[in-house]
């Protein structure tokens, strides 16, 4: 709970950072980063001083274009532009020529916003090859680039769309500073390609005058700058790819910005968003460093308090190696996917010169967010025991380090490493006795001899291998056999070899081991069994006596009341005391020694016929009435008769002893599944406040206040006399309700009686 | 004629025991309390029944009874604290007449005397009668022209079913019959359901004929399959 909060904060400063970043990289300018932010001024600003070069950039092509299309200050169509060299010798080609040319070949100009649309397929028969040898616009062109035979090389198809581009640029930069009102004042003068004079203005303003206005540059023809711009804007005096600026006069450039804004221009526009812009550049400055310090403090918590130990993480049981190239791995899956979805949207909702920027942050986001991720991972393995415990390094370090393994992996890269050089040996001198074979007579004769060496080296080593495969597979065997509980079992050892004789020694030594336990364990039971049947015997000869006298004296008249009633204790408890001794011998017997079972098929429903004659006095002395129910004619099942009857008896017998008097009792015999069962219910006398698992458990009986009768050992030796029959003997307990269901499968085909022996387990 | 009794056993107490309940049935009874002394006595004297325990010093009763059987045919009934059935087995197989295991009943104890002695003694009286409608088996004589039962030549009250079914059993000694063929050959019906008549039947002729019911030697439940009179 508590480290979702902070993995939401970490999310949300994060995004904080991020966010600032974007906000500031978009206002950041060109190559001065936020050095502007501290300057209060819009007029003292980078982006002011940009904007005044750019003006004087586009002003020194603006007078390369109207040398080009104007004469005396006005747009003519009559001035030559283009000389070529064409299939009918040297051609000058005017304005008008090519915008008749452009028409003919389907491009045409806006008239007021000056874009260029070709339509139709034009006629592209009429064009022809030119090489072009002076461009009145670009009067720079031939200086910079390579000659050679090549050299202005065009059509002029493409020509006359040139020169469509150049006019419309031309009346676009005039519009810009000539005809519309601006605050941007200049005057410059140039020398343009055939040494006339060209005075660029857009004002009659003397040079006092313009520099009055504000913010000015002003260059003599010393080319010294004055200027009160600050930075300095690049690129004032530069003439690369422009006309040459005028010394004859005094002032080769006067540049000023009316810094009141009368007109509404991109400067006042700029001026207005600066001050904004600065406030919002702060903030956002403050907003990055509150988000990165943030982001760096809950990620702490985020770390620390990943995963309780009670969970076990699926990535942390990973090597870390193999966990970090796993999340590596799917960071650039998962940047694939960003490249392949979200990356070109960019170029849909941000200008070009952000695209990048954008991309990396998506970029650096992803790999982040793994980064976190992964780092989790090493502080939970750094908490749990060490970074690289279940390192592969670790592992291998190990490995190699700890005795048998590092001598196991020893050994095997031996012989890998054996059988590899072996090979590569060999085959490689086979290959060189080959190659050499036509040379030499001899060689031919040792590169069979090398071949069927190395062939029986490998078979060799074949057999080998598949010997000690053979000899694992027996040990394999072997051990899964004791296992299963096999004893007495005695591997060959000339059969092994190497470690697997090792292996099968070890293993003879253990199944004798095994054997001997087993053996000193029978000895030791018998022993027991054996005790407890001296025991009794030994006791049964006083009691023999003291049976007998009690009879005796019981015989005799006695007058006194009170000695009649001791005897009559006496008889009881040494009658109870002979029936101990019986079943003490009882489940001796049963549990050390092994059980006769003379299965036979026989019927359950006689069986319970039988049962209910032999029961019939004693159920009738506690006034019970016995119900038997038996939907089927017979129940045949396999069963060893005189164990099935003591398992009856004793069911009968409790419910004769403990059924509630005057009740019924019920006795069921009916087939389920593909078994007979048969059942016996009555009510209980007393309370039956125990489970029937405690019922059936040694020594336990149902109450004690019930009965002082028997020793509770029938019903565990009737389950698992049942269960040795390959049956089952389920109580169920319901309230008062008893019942005892000896479940049998059927066998009813007849069957020869078969003798085996099984061991009782009496729980 | 008084009859002699040779009572055995190491602990003395134990045949006084028997010695009063034997003298109460107006026997005469020998002591003895080691298998020399019991071989000894019957060297001397003429005895017309053995009481022999198993374990005793000296010479245990297993010997004993050995060499007694070297010369006499006088019953032996053997007294053992070992109850398991090879000890019984082992007991009879050796020549012994019965086998008793201790703790035992005294009335029980009486009734297999009396039961050996009859048969010692009347053995051949009942015998001699050879008539078709006589059946005998072991102890056990059906005279079915007078529809009498005898048990070592003690008559034994059954009633008409009772003496049908015990006829049937004996007549087709060995076999097993279950309840469902004895109820068809009994009440001449076919037997429908399962039903407890036929089995308290054959529990009242068991209390009748046995000396002791649970460990029936002539009329034998083979449960599960049925009831059938041993061959013997």
């Amino acid at each position: 709970m508590k480290r979702s909060i902070f993995i939401i904060i970490h999310i949300l400063s994060v995004l904080l950072f991020a966010a600032g970043l974007v906000v500031l990289h978009d206002y950041s300018a060109v190559d001065y980063g936020l050095t502007w932010i501290d300057k209060p001024v819009f007029e003292e600003s980078v982006q002011f001083s940009g904007m005044v070069a750019d003006d004087i950039h586009n002003i020194k092509r603006l007078a390369v274009l109207k040398a080009a299309f104007e004469d005396d200050g006005a747009f003519s169509e009559d001035n030559l532009i283009v000389s070529a060299v064409t299939r009918n010798g040297n051609m000058g080609y005017t304005v008008g020529d090519m915008l008749t040319l452009a028409g003919r070949f389907g491009y045409t100009m806006d008239a007021d916003t000056h874009g260029i649309s070709a339509y139709g397929a034009g006629n592209d028969a009429a064009n022809y090859e030119v090489r072009v040898t002076y461009k009145e616009y670009d009067p720079f062109y031939f200086d910079n680039i390579e000659p050679g035979p090549s050299q202005g090389v065009t059509t002029v198809k493409e020509l006359s769309l040139e020169v469509m581009k150049a006019l419309a640029e031309y009346y676009n930069l005039s519009s810009i500073y000539d005809q519309q009102l601006t605050n941007f004042v200049y005057s410059i003068n140039f020398t343009d390609t055939s040494g006339e004079e060209l005075a660029v203005s857009n004002t009659t303003m003397s040079p006092m005058e313009i520099r009055s206005l504000g913010k000015y540059i002003s260059v003599n023809s010393e080319f010294s700058i004055d200027t009160n711009i600050q930075p300095q804007p690049d690129g004032i005096i530069a003439v690369s790819n422009t006309l040459e600026f005028d010394t004859s006069e005094e002032d080769v450039l006067n540049i000023g910005v009316d810094t009141t804004y009368i007109y509404n221009d991109r400067y006042k526009a700029a001026a207005d968003s600066f001050e904004g812009s600065v406030g919002r550049v702060r903030r956002w400055l403050m907003f990055l460093v509150i988000g990165a310090v943030m982001s760096i403090v809950s990620l702490v918590p985020v770390v620390r308090g990943t995963g309780d130990r009670q969970r076990q993480y699926a990535m942390d049981r990973l090597p870390i190696e193999s966990m970090v190239f796993l999340f590596g791995l799917l960071s650039i899956v998962i940047y694939y996917l960003f490249k392949l979805t979200v990356y070109n949207t960019v170029e849909l909702v941000a200008a070009q010169r952000d695209w990048a920027f954008w991309r990396m942050l998506g970029r650096w986001l992803i790999i982040y967010t793994f980064a976190v991720i992964i780092l989790s991972s090493v502080w939970r393995r750094a908490r749990d025991g060490g970074v690289f415990r279940n390192s592969l390094a670790h592992g291998i370090v190990e490995a190699l380090t700890d005795e048998q393994s590092g001598s196991a992996a020893w050994n095997a890269f031996k012989s890998f490493a054996a059988m590899v050089l072996l090979n590569f040996a060999g085959c490689f001198g086979i290959l060189w006795f080959y190659m050499h074979r036509m040379e030499q007579g001899n060689y031919y004769i040792a590169f069979i001899l090398l071949s069927i060496i190395l062939a029986a080296v490998d078979i060799y080593i074949y057999t080998r291998l598949y010997k000690h495969t053979k000899q694992r597979a027996s040990l394999r065997t072997a051990v899964r056999e004791i296992s299963e509980g096999e004893t007495g079992l005695t591997l060959p050892l000339e059969e092994y070899s190497g470690n697997e004789l090792e292996l099968a020694r070890s293993l003879n030594s253990i199944s004798d081991g095994l054997d001997r336990a087993i053996h000193e364990q029978v000895k030791a039971e018998r022993l027991k069994a054996d005790l407890i049947t001296n025991v009794s015997h030994d006791i049964r000869t006083p009691l023999t006596s003291i049976i007998n006298y009690v009879d005796l004296i019981k015989r005799e008249d006695i007058d006194n009341e009170k000695i009649r009633e001791y005897v009559d204790v006496l008889d009881k408890k040494s009658a109870r005391l002979k029936n101990l001794t019986e079943d003490l011998l009882e489940a001796s017997k049963a549990s050390s020694g092994n059980v006769k079972l003379e299965m036979t098929r026989l019927d359950m429903v006689e069986l319970a016929s039988q049962a209910g004659g032999e029961f019939e006095d004693k159920f009738a002395a506690r006034r019970l009435e016995l119900e038997l129910n038996t939907p089927e004619q017979h129940a045949y099942v396999l069963a060893d008769g005189r164990h099935l009857w003591r398992v009856f008896e004793n069911l009968y017998n409790n419910a004769a002893k403990y059924a509630l008097e005057g009740t019924r009792v019920y006795a069921d015999v009916y087939s389920r599944d593909n078994n007979y069962v048969f059942t016996i219910k009555n009510v209980s006398s007393e309370k039956l406040n125990i489970s029937p698992d405690e019922l059936t458990e040694r020594f336990v009986r149902g109450d004690e206040s019930r009965s002082t009768e028997g020793s509770g050992l029938g019903l565990s030796i009737a389950k698992s006399l049942t269960k040795l029959m390959g049956g089952e003997l389920v109580i169920e307990i319901d309230g008062d309700l008893y019942k005892a269901s000896v479940v049998l499968p059927r066998h009813e085909e007849p069957a020869e009686t078969t003798v085996t022996t099984g061991t009782l387990e009496i729980e | 004629m008084q009859q002699t009794i040779l009572v055995c056993d190491d602990e003395k107490e134990i045949v006084e025991a028997i010695s009063i309940y034997l003298e109460g049935e107006g026997y005469k009874i020998l002591k003895a309390y080691d298998g020399l002394e019991a071989l000894e006595i019957l060297d001397k004297q003429r005895v017309d029944l053995v009481i022999i325990d198993v374990m005793m010093p000296g010479l245990d009763g297993i010997h004993t009874t050995l060499k007694i059987r070297e010369k006499l045919d006088v019953p032996v009934i053997i007294l053992s604290a070992k109850s398991e059935d090879t000890d019984k087995i082992l007991g009879l197989n050796i020549g012994a007449d019965d086998y008793i295991s201790k703790p035992f009943n005294p009335l029980e104890l009486v009734a297999r005397v009396k039961s050996q002695l009859r048969r010692y003694m009347q053995l051949g009286n009942i015998g001699g009668n050879s008539s078709q409608a006589v059946f005998k088996c072991g102890g056990l004589t059906i005279n079915d022209d007078n529809k009498e039962v005898f048990v070592d030549g003690e008559p034994i009250k059954l009633t008409p079913i009772e003496y049908n079914i015990l006829l049937l059993l004996v007549r087709n000694a060995g076999k097993v019959f279950s309840i469902d063929e004895i109820y068809e050959q009994i009440w001449n019906e076919e037997a429908i359901g399962a039903d407890n008549t036929v089995a308290v039947h054959i529990r009242h002729i068991r209390e009748k004929i046995e000396i002791n019911p649970r460990e029936p030697r002539y009329l034998k439940v083979v449960w599960g399959v049925g009831y059938k009179i041993e061959k013997q």
